[in-house]
């Protein structure tokens, strides 16, 4: 290296600043760092207590002399590691690897959880894992814990492990133990607060927290809470991560408490609604509800009445049609649908709250989707009664599209301008105890796989297929073509909405109604609206705005019809209320309307995973229809809370959706939207300063993994460093000129020592033929460059001359300059010689 | 600042950490040289260590300028200097070759032929005006410079082992001139102006021309020893070359040769000159080793004596080339 005739020519003032510089380096230290005796003790008591109250957790009850053993050792290599590492440090000075070690130890318990399943057939449940692991951090860092900061590392996660313990178990020594450690965590304080006063006192150590060691973790925390508090996946996803008594669905083989559905499953007798749904339990008689009792479970039963009272209400010919239905209930899908329901709370079946039974059937495709099942056009008052079923059918086509067989029905697109572009939905259906398929207004196609014979299908409802079957095949995908309703070419056809004659079944309003306020309301709410359907609109809308939507309201007395009382007292019911008086105000106007039940697939249950949308139990739906020309219908959705599908949108109207309903997330959402935003622009802010840090990381990992490319990798950082602050480097740059830059335009005697020191290294490392050994001394040189020309260094730098502009002349000028030096230096003396006769 | 300076030249100096002592010796002298000639030609430091490059490097060295700026003077000093013989030709349109070579006569006294020696049988030649010269006295010229001998007769004279040409030429669109072709320039391993000095060396200059002593100064002494430059000369060729610096030259070379607007690139042997003048140049920077900086910075001199390229665009071109081939690393 540099031979022995260059030392003595530095100049007198560096070495004196490189003197200074060793000094302070080396008196930051050896044992002012290190923790004293009492503390280290405490420290090592708290962890016993913690590996301790680890081991009663794992025994569970079963305290053998392996469990003894087990602890025996545990402790006891614990306490001579950390005695022997205290020693090795005061003694030697060395400066261990505990970090990597610390890593290894904290892993192995994963490792031998896994060698157990696999190899001895035995494990341990997941938090007991997580416990293992910690225990041997707690272990490997009490060891080191002479030194401050894995002893708090160690009381921290001592104390992390205790809790634990105390919750995971049942065991009352565990709570003792907790009590102890309670009681030792104040005196380790009171002892380690001490000594850090007292090394204050001395002034040897710098407390130093940068802003964001505290900001950084608060902002997690709050954006945190606030992912689990609105988020209802992750606090799912969170739950399953702690001890908890099972109800995630997963069932593990190596689990001790809680109610899973493995092995220790308990067999549920008092209540069978407190369990999820399980294939093998042996209380399921029937796992098919049927369609009837679906409407039955969500609206209760219907409270029989004198129906002589009802059928007066309707003209005679009509009221004959609802006395036949009341003698002939003999398909059960077919039958009238009451308005007048028994209230939840005379209910016998309790209801518990949390439980998620499991979907009817699922939906794919485009949602919200309003699924038909039975159609209703005659109302007495309280019932509707389901309209009659054509009698001359055309017969059913089955045409081939793709090599698969659809099952065509009659295409309202071809003829109405207001539907939009035909798409597909798909049904997969779980649950469901009904033949006919639940399906969209304007469907136009039905495809089952391989089902290719029209006669496999018969016609259901009006507008509804049915299959010749008891009831829809069970996870069978079914494929449906429909068309939604384009909502705002509606506004522009104004004669589609004929009036009805008051006679017929979808226009009639039972004469048991206040014929009056029902009229008087219409009125009011359509006054100065045009005909069409912005009248329509404008009762939908007054319902959905003037309304509330409460499904366990009933009507308060029997003589008045629920309807009424829904529409001019309570102003709040159920949807079938809703549609209900969406379908009496629309006659009321003279249109035609009929109600509807069937499914409302929810857009809020979609599920983004699998792409489906699941409709359960309580998705069962009202709404009314409104007739629209002379044979078709348009929905009209009265209930607040429940939208209409529209068009598919186009790329732009997308795009304008997705921008608003982030806008409007980030609103509902707003503390956390701000506490990212804060921390996102903490994070751009400090950009630069992460990216270095990281890089330095990496150059440090490389200073121990590759010593004979430290040259090279601190070359590498100081590029990168520049790069980050100043423009791009220039690849014809060298990095003498380079550094040669730094040195001319920086003021500071350290560094520029230090710069020409490592620009020497790396001509010498990079360009000549000595082989590049580690070094002690080039080490030490990369050390103190990396800590001297930080990043605020260049910055410092960048400010005072921008380097860009005199890189483009460097690659002679700073040669020539020091040529010119040089000469100087040499010609200085002649002229001085010759300056004195 | 200045003692910064100081240091990191003291730091380079650590470089040669392989010199032998008689290496050391050899760049004490070649220091005193550098000093003397850069007193000689003031405020020129960076011609003087070209100059000298030059002489190291094995190689033949083409002024262009203008008269007047001192190209006669340095080829003295140098001469001197290095303590060889100094000879000049002027070269005149009617100049023929066995002026430069020397020519046989016979000697009436002892019957015989006799071979008069030319001036290239010298240790420093200085060609003026080569560009004045026929093209077949300039070729002899420039095949004594290749092969270091002459042939006479048909009778083979060795020429110095430390033959140096120093060729001037006036600027090629002067009238009355026969510019060099290509092929010929090659031979040249560098090319330099010397530029008129800037207004505080041209002072100091008129100042010591009026002092009587200073004058005794250009005179001087031999300072290099006897055989000096030959071993000089050998210790340059064992100057260390990175393969990665290597590549770099090639790189260079496989540009020269593919840009648009260079129509004759780079030659192997001007690839092997430019090699010899970074190994020089690092032996006179102390080091035993080339970087990238002697790389580029003897690009100039050396790419512009040799590039097909018009007279004017030259320097730009070189920078041109220097900014787009990337600097090697050295640690891969």
């Amino acid at each position: 290296m540099s031979s022995d005739h260059v030392k003595p020519k530095i100049p007198t003032q560096v070495s004196l600043n490189c003197k200074t510089l060793e000094r302070t380096h080396s008196s930051s230290h050896r044992t002012d760092e290190l923790s004293t005796a009492s503390s280290q003790l405490m420290t090592l008591f708290l962890a016993t207590i913690a590996v301790l109250v680890h081991a009663i957790v794992v025994a569970d009850n079963q305290f053998g002399t392996m469990f003894w053993g087990c602890l025996l050792l545990q402790i006891s290599a614990m306490l001579v590691g950390a005695w022997s590492f205290r020693r090795r440090i005061e003694h030697l000075g060395h400066d261990l690897f505990v970090s990597p070690l610390l890593v290894l130890a904290g892993l192995s318990a994963l490792v031998w959880e896994g060698v157990s399943r696999q190899f001895l057939d035995s494990g341990q449940p997941f938090e007991i894992i997580t416990m293992s692991a910690i225990r041997n951090l707690v272990l490997g860092l009490a060891i080191a814990s002479v030194k401050p900061a894995p002893q708090k590392l160690t009381v921290a996660l001592s104390l992390f492990l205790v809790i634990f313990g105390v919750t995971t178990s049942h065991d009352r020594m565990t709570h003792w133990l907790a009590g102890t450690f309670a009681i030792g965590g104040v005196v380790w304080l009171s002892v380690s607060h001490w000594e850090n006063v007292s090394r204050r006192l001395k002034g040897r150590e710098k407390v130093r927290w940068p802003r964001w060691v505290i900001a950084v973790p608060i902002l997690l925390v709050v954006v945190g809470i606030g992912a689990i508090s609105t988020n209802q996946r992750a606090a799912m996803a969170l739950k399953g991560f702690l001890p908890s008594s099972g109800g995630t669905g997963d069932d593990s083989p190596y689990s001790r408490n809680g109610v899973g559905s493995g092995e220790r499953l308990v067999a549920g007798t008092d209540s069978i609604q407190s369990f999820a749904p399980i294939e093998d339990a042996p209380f399921m008689q029937d796992d098919q509800p049927s369609l009837y009792d679906l409407f039955d479970d969500s609206y209760q039963e219907e409270v029989r009445m004198n129906t002589s009272d009802r059928a007066m209400a309707l003209p005679s010919d009509l009221a004959a049609r609802a006395k036949e239905h009341l003698h002939s209930q003999v398909k059960k899908a077919n039958r009238e649908f009451s308005t007048l329901r028994e209230s939840a709370k005379n209910s016998k079946k309790p209801q518990v709250a949390d439980i998620d039974s499991d979907a009817l059937f699922y939906v794919a495709g485009r949602v919200p989707l309003h699924l038909r099942l039975q159609v209703y056009d005659l109302f007495d008052g309280v019932s509707w009664y389901p309209q009659k079923q054509r009698v001359h059918h055309k017969p059913f086509e089955i045409t081939t599209s793709d090599d698969k067989p659809w099952l065509r029905l009659h295409d309202a697109g071809e003829f109405h301008e207001f539907l939009g572009p035909a798409e597909t939905h798909a049904l997969k259906i779980i649950n469901l105890d009904s033949n006919v398929i639940p399906s969209p207004l304007y469907m136009h196609g039905v495809h089952i796989d391989l089902v290719d014979r029209s006669d496999m299908f018969q016609h259901g409802p009006p507008g509804l297929v049915a299959l010749d079957r008891k009831s829809l095949p069970s996870l069978v995908p079914i494929h449906i073509a429909s068309r939604s309703i384009d909502w705002d070419s509606l506004l522009t056809e104004e004669k589609l909405f004929l009036k009805a004659h008051t006679d017929q079944a979808i226009s009639v309003i039972p004469t048991n109604l206040d014929r009056e306020a029902l009229d008087d309301l219409a009125e009011q709410i359509c006054e100065g609206v045009e005909e069409g359907w912005p009248q329509i609109a404008a009762i939908q809308d007054y319902l959905r705005s003037h309304y509330k939507l409460n499904p366990d309201w009933r009507p308060k007395d029997s003589e008045t019809p629920g309807v009424e009382q829904f529409l001019f007292d309570s102003h709040e019911g159920p949807d079938y209320q809703f549609a209900t008086a969406a379908a009496l105000l629309l006659r009321s106007l003279g249109y035609a309307s009929r109600v509807v039940s069937g499914f409302y697939a929810d857009p809020n249950q979609y599920d983004a995973d699998s792409e489906h949308t699941p409709v359960l139990v309580d998705d069962v739906h009202f709404w009314a229809e409104v007739r629209v020309y002379a044979e078709d219908w348009i929905t009209v959705e009265a209930t607040p809370g429940y939208e209409t599908l529209g068009p598919p949108l186009g790329f732009f109207a997308k795009a304008w959706n997705t921008i608003v309903a982030g806008i409007e997330f980030l609103f509902r959402h707003w503390v956390y939207s701000i506490a990212a935003a804060m921390l996102l622009a903490a994070l751009w802010f400090s950009r630069c300063w992460i990216i270095d840090r990281l890089r330095t990381g990496l150059w440090r990992f490389k200073l121990w993994t590759k010593p004979d490319l430290t040259v090279a990798n601190t070359l590498k950082l100081l590029r990168q460093r520049a790069q980050l602050i100043g423009p791009p480097l220039k690849i014809s740059v060298t990095h003498h000129q380079w550094l040669s830059e730094l040195i001319a335009f920086n003021t500071h005697v350290q560094e520029t020592q230090l710069l020409y020191m490592l620009r020497r290294e790396i001509d010498i490392a990079a360009y000549s033929s000595r082989p590049n050994s580690p070094n002690p001394e080039t080490l030490k040189l990369c050390r103190d460059v990396e800590k001297s020309c930080t990043l605020s260094w260049f910055h410092a730098l960048y400010d005072e001359k921008p380097l860009s502009e005199s890189r483009k002349n460097s690659n002679f000028s700073f040669t020539e300059n020091r040529a010119r030096q040089h000469s100087d230096h040499q010609t200085q003396q002649p002229q001085a010689n010759t300056s004195k006769p | 600042m200045i003692n910064f300076i100081e240091t990191e030249i003291m730091a380079e100096q650590a470089m040669t950490t392989n010199a032998t002592p008689s290496d050391t010796e050899l760049r004490e002298e070649f220091r005193l040289v550098q000093s003397r000639l850069n007193s000689i030609l003031k405020g020129k430091p960076e011609v003087v260590e070209r100059v000298l490059v030059c002489l190291l490097a094995r190689g033949h060295l083409l002024l262009e300028d203008k008269p007047g700026l001192g190209k006669t003077t340095l080829a003295k000093a140098l001469a001197t200097a290095i303590g060889g013989s100094f000879s000049r030709a002027q070269c005149t349109p009617d100049l023929l070759p066995g002026d430069i070579t020397g020519f046989s006569i016979f000697n009436q006294r002892n019957h015989e032929f006799e071979f008069h020696k030319g001036p290239v049988f010298a240790d420093v030649l200085l060609a003026d005006e080569i560009n004045r010269a026929t093209p077949r006295t300039q070729s002899a010229l420039l095949e004594a410079m290749a092969e270091r001998q002459v042939t006479v007769d048909a009778e083979c004279h060795q020429l110095s082992e430390q033959f140096f040409v120093m060729a001037t030429q006036n600027p090629i669109d002067q009238h009355g001139t026969y510019p060099l072709p290509e092929a010929q320039l090659d031979r040249f391993a560098m090319k330099l102006s010397v530029g008129y000095p800037a207004r505080l060396d041209e002072l100091g200059m008129l100042k010591s021309a009026t002092s009587i002593k200073n004058k005794d100064l250009n005179q001087g002494s031999s300072i290099l020893s006897e055989g000096s430059l030959l071993k000089a000369q050998e210790a340059v060729e064992a100057v260390y070359v990175d393969e990665c610096i290597q590549n770099y030259l090639l790189d260079f070379g496989d540009l020269s040769r593919n840009h648009p607007r260079i129509h004759l690139g780079l030659s192997p042997r001007g690839l092997l000159i430019w090699q010899r003048t970074c190994q020089a140049l690092a032996f006179l920077r102390d080091r035993d080793f080339v970087t990238p900086d002697d790389v580029q910075e003897a690009a100039e001199p050396v790419l512009s004596v040799r590039l097909g390229v018009e007279h004017s665009n030259s320097t730009v071109i070189v920078h041109e080339l220097t900014e787009s081939v990337e600097v090697p690393g050295g640690f891969d």
